[in-house]
């Protein structure tokens, strides 16, 4: 309680390419961190005494089809014209905290703020299977997003590894969708949220599920209990609730001031029917009701 | 910073000033980002202070040591307990000092301060501080600490000064009981009752969260200090800094910039007596701001309670007796107005409904945490809260329409309220029918699929604070009129549209010709500051009557001027004139002149202060506060829907009947309701400033403190009802502290209505409310 | 470090260092204390700018990475002896102020949201406004301010009554 307000004033380095701030993190170590949008690092009370700023870094911008450059915003997100198959992502970027953070907001910071439990596009991207581009000192490489969050969240996390962009694909007849939960109308953490994606048949029936549930443990997760619970029906509100209580089953909740973790169990059944109503909007009649960026 | 604005286009015609929603004057300002707020200020030279506050939440200090923090670069000064011995308190109880001193008794209390040349300098400075604590056990619940085995937070209690007798002992800082009825009389209402029902109800401390935090910047000159502060009541902070410097109140002079917000957080000194010391230790002048963390943790939030209701009823669920056991939370001192209060709850519980026996007591607890303070409708929200939760669980019981039971209970004109103090004029019934008429209780409306529906109405009456205050007027060399008063505008609109169109409205000027000064405690006499709604209504009635006894001297020295009589003329925008004749007339910059040289520059002070009501001083023990001043009429219903999935509670349609006595700016009224409303929405249903076991506030920051958004605030159908107040100016009540009381209530009783059980605690956060439901279910 | 910004449409040269919050720049060095800051953790709003075309919580962005668009603040949005702009001209008339803390974020929020939303529904204006608090006015007549301000736009000033 002592200190007034957060007074660290880290010094800047302004890179110009992968390489560069791939070197620069390597030799800065734990004094140096990449800067994306800063919303998650200024609020840091103790950040590290150099930033790597990604801003000047042209090929980590840009959305092209399936593939998001990691400074691409959440607001971005939002207003991207992803396909059906992609929705959960977008409605995880839509939903996700307010204008001011969307605008600046990153990917790639989303993905690598550590501790934060509730990043929304984190969820969205274990549903969608989406793939990451790494650059390190040793080069570039391309891995499943889940084994990328496992590495750069461990103990043993490359400083230097950055994070180009991420992909996802988007076959004929995949439909994901989010959920999320929060106290007041929106503007505030997710207390759970829910991401689904399913390969649907002729007769709407579901293959290849993948879900992901965020917010309830310390790290957003896949739930092969909740998927399982799901493949073979039509994303029904009845599956979805009962996949919404086998997830329930299997999850460790975390008690904090935003939510008891008993509540976060409770409620999981309600989420996964609303994210299974997302998977299930017509993309037809969807009017895009996403805020301006 | 000054209030002295260049008056906008002459869009108000000259007369009729009261009763028009003119925009206000300040906002342009305000829009432009060209307000300047005390967080605003700088100086040349101005030093950063910071304050090295407690981390435990009981602590002997073992040892304090500030001599290398002194020597660090930049570091001008640096203050402590021995310092500042004096003890002082908010009127009543003198216990609290600047900084703790041998004792800490809250997590946050301040234990030095700082000020250095840049906030650097200033933080590491504290960091260099040697402090030593011996933990001793927090004393946190209210009821444990009122065992007689509890440990003691002011051992020395006996000792300190309280200026008026009070029943105090031990962690009671103060017991104030209501009793109504002899021993034979409750015990005969009891053995009649049809009913005894009993509920026990809990409430959480909920934080003002201006969104301008408390800040000051002090100087020190030559045996006098001058304090900008962002304050609701200047001449408080002037008093309050005085008494904990030891020094006498004239030698602190206190000014005003742009309030960025108060709503009953800001009518103390906190942190003034710190800066103060700073500045004359460093002979600079030292600005002090809190973070929103330190605010948080130590600007005084609305107490927590805990209230234990026993009520007798008939067959028809008439109240026959009441018993009330309120305990409500001091923290560790009497800094904030708590105390002061410890009489509203028997008067909240008993001022809206026939209370024919009663025995209600509050007690004023000490404990381990961080002082409490006032909040919009001090001590309203959650006593009304408790009162109407515990009057549905009594429809229930006797299966009893719960707004019929209302009805039979509420006090209607010619009765008396619990202190034997007649209701003056009560237009409750009016207040019920006017939501009834917008929101019919009979009305059934089929609740969406899948969730729960439920509705309650709610009666209120409340009260103005009846504090003194005086204001000057002035005739200025344009014709212009200048209003110098130490009232505060805090946001609310009552200086800059209440005070000014009230002046206008009595001489008979444009309203855009009335300017007011800013607070300046040198220049303005005393002024009781905003709070309790009394900004309209007492430095209105103080500023009305200036203006009435200035328009006679300008009528007096025009009569001359016009020769003509006095009681022919009238003023008329910037001209007095005689009636009816518009040819014959001369300027008010002329009748300035006029008066310069003849009988002096124009001008005249008026004072208020309400006269106290009769009322039956036999039933109050203790109570600081015994009547109900300037009473008002409300009614608020509201129609919620709870998600049995998630406990959320969304709110559809909230009605509001409002007696405001005379409407003098209709816009500015909607602005009060609107907010207050919103703030009630936040306490009934989001917002719950948790202190740990150990005494320590654990909400740090706005993401979990959650105050509502645009997202959570009901459409608000408000009618406004006009029932005169003979001693109001041109008949106002107090207003904006009134709609934020029953909104608690009236939620949560809508919500118990909605899932069947009835709610005992705030806030109806959707944990509570799913608990709530899966408990029910079981 | 030196930055160099253009705020208010006027070129400016700050020396520190790249994490200093844009907030702390505005206020501190360039006198523009319009920009409020109440939170310092990015909830409230109160410090909301503009970015190039988007609305930004000054208090959370590295002045750093401020360099590349144009800044404006409050004081940038209509000239200080000039007329008002729509937003602001508009909050004035529907007493969408009150204290005025939350205001300038309040108008700055509102004047970008606008620019891409030409007319919104009271929804919309409500979720842009997610990210701003006011503990005052209880949303409405900033709502209202805001869809009058889009009213007034859509209107070009001489058609309006
Ligand atoms: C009040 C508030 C509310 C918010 N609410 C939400 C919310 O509800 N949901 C939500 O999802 N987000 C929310 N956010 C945003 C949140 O701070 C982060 O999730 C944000 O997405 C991080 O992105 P950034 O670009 O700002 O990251 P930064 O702060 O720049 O960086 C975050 C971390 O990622 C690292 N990093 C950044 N880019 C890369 C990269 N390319 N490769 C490797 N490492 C990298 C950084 O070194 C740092 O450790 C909120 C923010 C605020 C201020
Ligand atoms: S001060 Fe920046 S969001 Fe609160
Ligand atoms: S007007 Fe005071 S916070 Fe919005």
């Amino acid at each position: 309680m002592t200190a007034p307000t957060r007074l660290a004033r880290p010094r800047v380095e302004v890179p110009g390419s992968v390489d560069e701030a791939v070197r620069r993190l390597a030799e800065l170590g734990p004094d140096g961190a990449a800067l994306a949008g800063g919303t998650w690092l200024m609020r840091s009370p103790a950040p590290p005494a150099t930033f790597v700023a990604l801003h000047r870094i042209a090929e980590l911008r840009g959305v092209a089809a399936g593939t998001w450059g990691a400074l691409t915003t959440h607001a971005e997100l939002a207003a991207a014209p992803l396909p059906p198959a992609l929705r959960a992502l977008r409605t995880a970027a839509r939903t996700s905290a307010f204008p001011q953070v969307r605008n600046v907001a990153t990917l790639g910071g989303n993905l690598n703020a550590r501790g934060f439990a509730e990043a929304d596009l984190v969820p969205a991207l274990l549903a969608l299977d989406a793939t990451v581009e790494v650059a390190t000192t040793a080069g570039r490489h391309r891995i499943g997003v889940e084994g990328y969050l496992r590495s750069a969240h461990g103990d043993s996390a490359d400083p230097a590894a950055l994070l180009v962009s991420a992909g996802a694909s988007a076959p004929a007849g995949r439909r994901s969708g989010y959920a999320r939960l929060t106290v007041r109308g929106g503007g505030e953490y997710a207390l759970v949220s829910v991401a689904i994606s399913a390969d649907l048949d002729g007769a709407g029936v579901a293959s290849a599920v993948r879900v992901a549930v965020g917010s309830v443990e310390a790290r957003a997760r896949r739930c092969p209990e909740a998927e399982a619970a799901l493949a073979g029906t039509t994303l029904d509100e009845a599956a979805a609730r009962a996949a919404g209580q086998a997830a329930a089953a299997v999850l460790t909740p975390r008690d904090d001031l935003l939510a008891p973790g008993w509540y976060r169990l409770e409620v999981l059944p309600a989420v996964f029917a609303r994210a299974a109503a997302d998977c299930l909007t017509d993309p037809a009649t969807d009017h895009d009701t996403g805020e301006a960026p | 910073m000054t209030a002295l604005s260049e008056p906008a286009a002459r869009a108000v015609p000259a007369t009729g000033a009261v009763g028009r929603s003119i925009p206000r004057p300040d906002a342009e300002a305000k829009v432009r980002g060209a307000a300047v707020y005390t967080v605003d200020l700088a100086e040349a030279g101005m030093l950063h202070a910071a304050v090295l506050r407690a981390e435990l939440s009981a602590a002997r200090i073992t040892r304090l040591d500030t001599s290398a923090a002194a020597g660090l670069p930049g570091v001008h000064a640096v203050v402590t307990g021995a310092d500042a011995p004096a003890l002082s308190g908010m009127l009543v109880v003198k216990d609290q000092t600047v900084f703790a001193i041998d004792t800490v008794r809250y997590a946050g209390e301040p234990i030095a301060a700082v000020a250095a040349e840049t906030p650097e300098q200033a933080a590491a400075a504290l960091a260099a501080i040697e402090l030593e604590l011996e933990p001793l056990d927090p004393v946190v619940d209210l009821d444990a600490a009122v065992a007689p085995d509890a440990r003691l937070i002011h051992p020395g209690w006996a000792d300190y000064a309280a200026p008026v007798d009070g029943f105090r002992s031990g962690n009671i800082a103060w017991d104030a009981r209501l009793e109504k009825g002899t021993d034979e009389e409750w015990s005969a209402a009891f053995a009649a009752a049809h009913r005894v029902v009993s509920d026990e109800f809990r409430v959480p401390r909920q934080h003002q969260t201006p969104l301008e935090p408390h800040a000051c910047v002090a100087r020190y000159t030559t045996g006098r200090y001058t304090v900008h502060t962002s304050t609701q009541f200047p001449h408080s902070v002037r008093s309050r800094t005085a008494e904990l410097l030891g020094i006498r109140p004239s030698a602190v002079r206190v000014l005003v910039p742009t309030v960025g917000g108060g709503f009953g957080g800001k009518l103390d000194a906190m942190l003034e007596p710190m800066a103060c010391l700073l500045a004359r230790r460093s002979g600079r002048p030292v600005r002090l701001v809190n973070s929103r963390a330190e605010e948080l943790a130590t600007a005084g939030p609305r107490e927590n309670a805990v209230l234990r209701l026993r009520t007798a009823v008939d067959a028809e669920g008439r109240i026959l007796a009441q018993e009330a056991d309120v305990l409500t939370d001091n923290g560790a001192n009497s800094s904030g107005e708590t105390v002061i209060c410890a009489g509203l709850p028997a008067l909240a519980l008993g001022s809206t409904y026939r209370i024919p026996l009663a025995r209600y007591r509050t007690r004023v607890v000490y404990t381990n945490t961080a002082p409490t303070a006032a909040f919009r409708g001090v001590g309203g929200p959650y006593v009304v809260f408790a009162q109407e939760s515990h009057l549905d669980h009594v429809a229930r019981a006797l299966g009893v329409d719960r707004r019929e039971l209302r009805l039979r209970n509420v006090l209607r004109p010619g009765e008396a309220m619990v202190n034997g103090q007649a209701l003056d004029d009560p237009i409750l019934i009016e207040a019920l029918e006017s939501v009834e008429r917008r929101a019919p209780w009979d009305r059934e409306r089929p609740a969406t699929p899948g969730k729960l529906r439920g509705k309650a109405v709610v009666p209120l009456t409340w009260l103005t604070n009846p504090g003194p205050g005086e204001a000057s007027v002035s005739l200025s060399d344009d014709g212009t009129v200048l209003v110098t008063t130490a009232a505060t505008e805090i946001g609310t609109g009552a200086i800059q549209t209440g005070v000014r169109q009230i002046v206008a409205e009595r001489l008979g000027v444009h309203v855009d010709d009335v300017l007011v000064s800013t607070p300046d405690t040198d220049a303005a006499g005393f002024d009781n500051g905003a709070q309790g709604s009394r900004t309209t209504y007492g430095a209105g009635n103080a500023a009305g009557e200036a203006a009435g006894e200035l328009r006679e001297q300008i009528l007096r020295t025009a009569a001359d001027m016009l020769e003509a009589a006095e009681t022919d003329l009238e003023i008329a925008g910037d001209v007095v004139q005689v009636a009816g004749s518009p040819g014959a007339s001369v300027t008010l910059a002329a009748v300035s002149a006029a008066a310069m040289w003849s009988s002096g520059p124009l001008s005249a002070t008026g004072r208020f202060v309400a006269q106290p009501p009769e009322f039956d001083a036999g039933c109050v023990i203790g109570g600081l506060f015994s009547t109900i001043n300037a009473t008002s009429s409300h009614a608020h219903a509201a129609e919620v829907e709870v998600d049995p999935d998630t406990g959320e509670v969304t709110v559809l349609t909230y009605v509001v009947a409002q007696d405001v006595g005379r409407a003098i700016n209709p816009a500015m009224i909607v602005g009060q309701v609107n907010g207050a409303v919103a703030q009630g929405v936040g306490y009934a249903l989001y917002e719950d400033l948790r202190i740990g076991p150990d005494g320590r506030v654990l909400d740090r920051n706005l993401e979990t403190y959650r105050i509502p958004t645009a997202l959570d605030v009901p459409p608000i159908d408000l009618e406004i009802l006009e029932n005169p107040l003979p001693t109001g100016p041109y008949g106002a009540k107090g207003v904006a502290e009134p709609p934020i009381v029953p909104v608690a209530a009236v939620l949560a009783c809508a919500v118990s209505d909605a899932i069947g059980v009835t709610v005992t605690d705030l806030p109806l956060s959707p944990f509570a409310v799913l608990a709530a439901l899966r408990a029910n279910r079981r | 470090m030196n930055y160099r910004l253009t705020v208010n449409g006027r070129a400016a040269e700050v020396d520190v260092p790249g994490g200093t919050p844009l907030s702390d720049v505005l206020r501190d060095h360039l006198h523009l204390r319009g920009t409020k800051v109440s939170c310092g953790t990015g909830r409230c709003g109160s410090c909301t700018v503009r970015l190039g075309d988007r609305a930004v919580a000054s208090c959370l962005l590295p002045v750093a990475l401020a360099e590349a668009e144009p800044v404006t603040t409050v004081e940038g949005l209509s000239a200080p002896d000039g007329p008002l702009h729509p937003v602001q001209e508009a909050m004035v008339s529907c007493h969408g102020v009150q204290c005025g803390a939350c205001t300038p974020g309040m108008v700055m929020t509102l004047s970008t949201f606008l620019d891409t939303t030409a007319d919104p529904d009271a929804g919309q204006v409500r979720e842009a406004l997610t990210g701003n608090l006011c503990r005052c006015t209880g949303y409405h007549t900033i709502v209202d301010a805001a869809l009058t301000a889009a009213a007034a736009t859509r209107t070009p000033r001489e058609d309006r009554p």
